[in-house]
């Protein structure tokens, strides 16, 4: 799945770390999510786009 | 809050006894029988390895701690991996992988074992270990199946 977050975060000039600890998850992690390597669950989708303050449909592009 | 802390340690100190009792109870047995038979044969060596095993795991455990305590920020850090969901997603995924792996090695064992010819005790031993996975798998898919 696609999503907006490198962007999003470059946007706002957060590191990767920084994104990590305010979403309680791994820097990998969030490489991963940036990367379209993982998909996160509609959990980790939800305090993504309560960081940024967007929907999640803001952030992660579904394609069939 | 510290004695909570202290409390779930004491277990741990509890292991690094009891570990290290057992291990100089097998060294002991070893030392009073050293050609025993019956149960005296295997008695001590088990002594030995479960005492090495529980004093050494607990010992780590006690390690981990301290420097945690130490560290809080590490705390926090490690806590954080070992929460984090693609990590979590990643130790499922691979432990579906190696049980998948370990099912062609079970049966490549069994084979092995029957060609070697050893005592056909040996080999149902082998069978119900190896066909105990499936009703483990079976059991979980229907817990899982109720709870999700």
């Amino acid at each position: 799945m696609k999503n907006r977050l490198e962007e999003l975060r470059k946007q706002r000039n957060i590191k990767q770390e920084e994104l990590a600890a305010a979403l309680e998850v791994s820097r990998q992690t969030i490489s991963a999510l940036e990367n379209g390597r993982y998909n996160p669950s509609i959990t980790l989708a939800f305090k993504v786009a309560r960081f940024f303050g967007l929907s999640i449909e803001d952030i992660f592009i579904y394609e069939e | 809050m510290r004695r909570s802390i202290d409390r779930g340690r004491g277990k741990w100190y509890l292991g690094v006894t009891l570990g290290f009792l057992l291990f100089c109870i097998g060294l002991f047995l070893t030392w009073l029988d050293a050609d025993g038979t019956g149960i005296m044969r295997t008695l001590p060596n088990i002594c030995v390895g479960l005492g090495a095993g529980i004093f050494g795991g607990s010992t780590g455990i006690i390690i981990r701690m301290y420097l945690l305590d130490k560290d809080p920020q590490a705390g926090k850090q490690a806590e954080i991996e070992t929460n984090d969901e693609r990590n979590m997603a990643i130790i499922r995924r691979a432990k579906a992988q190696a049980f998948d792996l370990m099912v062609i090695v079970g049966a490549a064992s069994l084979i092995v074992f029957s060609l070697l010819q050893v005592d056909v005790y040996i080999i149902l031993i082998l069978v119900a270990a190896y066909l105990s996975r499936f009703g483990v798998l079976i059991f979980f898919i229907n817990k899982y199946q109720k709870e999700m």
